[in-house]
């Protein structure tokens, strides 16, 4: 398996499980092909260790502090995955826009044939619509900081965000995409058109 | 046909009880042995179990991989279960016998 696959699926655990575990357990991952069932079977397992990691300490008086933190591992990585994600519906909607908004002439005329084969298919009205949720998730979630800490008997959540300048780009441009769709439903629904 | 036995936990204190391993060689081991394979999340998440419960422990690396043995207690709780295990199973073969 590639090592940076092994060290992505690692970071499905908690990092008090990676600091005891984590570079035997990559060891083990490099060794093996990088089977679907290998690679589903690790992230089954440390989703699990998260997931009791968490209910410990949300259920136990004493139980342990969790963090779930990506580190921010390969942000910059995921952040270009979530542009390419969101731009075949950055495009259509920008095309859209310069045809029927800004009137570019001509455009609407050049672009009609491609949109009506896009849009004549659910499927890929479905996957414009719901590519930008899915840039977001993807741009957002490796900079994601949560943590869950017993203070004076008290439960302390808090929740971060590790900026990192493509992150935002990727972040931003997914939520426009979203709030247009949005708009865009609301005003079908309201006004019918 | 799925492999008799499943318990990832008895699988690894099975190949345990030949001697110290780490990770690979104990996925090697039990599929040799029960025909079970063991994902690596799997086996680690039993690892972990044992090694938390005292069953296990880890020796000094070697290299990057870590191998683990059977602790006393260890060979105490498998002998036990092995033990539960033959009783069903005499049970077991006694019962169809008599089919």
């Amino acid at each position: 398996m590639n090592p940076r696959l092994a060290r992505l699926l690692v970071h499905a655990y908690p990092p008090s499980w990676r600091r005891r575990y984590g570079s035997e357990y990559a060891a083990l991952l490099e060794d093996l092909p990088a089977t679907l069932s290998a690679v589903s079977d690790a992230v089954r397992a440390g989703l699990a260790v998260r997931g009791r990691a968490l209910s410990n300490a949300l259920l136990s008086s004493g139980g342990p502090d969790v963090t779930i933190d990506f580190g921010g591992w390969q942000a910059r990585t995921f952040a270009l995955l979530a542009i390419l994600v969101a731009l075949p519906t950055t495009i259509v909607l920008a095309l859209s826009a310069l045809a029927y908004n800004v009137g570019v002439p001509g455009m609407a005329t050049a672009i009609a044939p491609i949109q009506s084969q896009l849009l004549g298919s659910k499927l890929i009205g479905l996957g414009l619509m719901g590519a930008p949720v899915l840039a977001f998730v993807i741009a957002v979630l490796p900079v994601l900081r949560l943590s869950i800490q017993r203070e004076a008997g008290e439960l302390m959540i808090s929740f971060a965000i590790r900026g990192r300048a493509l992150t935002l780009v990727a972040a931003v441009l997914s939520l426009l995409l979203i709030a247009f769709f949005a708009m865009h439903s609301a005003t079908e629904f309201l006004f019918g058109t | 046909m799925r492999p008799a036995v499943q318990d990832p936990a008895l699988l690894i204190m099975i190949s345990l009880a030949s001697g110290p391993k780490h990770g690979h060689a104990m996925m090697r081991d039990v599929e040799a042995f029960s025909g079970a394979h063991l994902g690596p999340g799997t086996l680690y998440g039993a690892l972990t179990r044992l090694d938390d419960g005292g069953l296990v422990e880890p020796l000094a690396p070697e290299g990057r991989r870590r191998p683990y043995r059977l602790t006393p207690a260890g060979v105490t709780a498998l002998r036990a279960r092995l033990g539960e295990m033959r009783q069903a199973l005499s049970i077991g073969l006694a019962r169809v016998a008599h089919e």
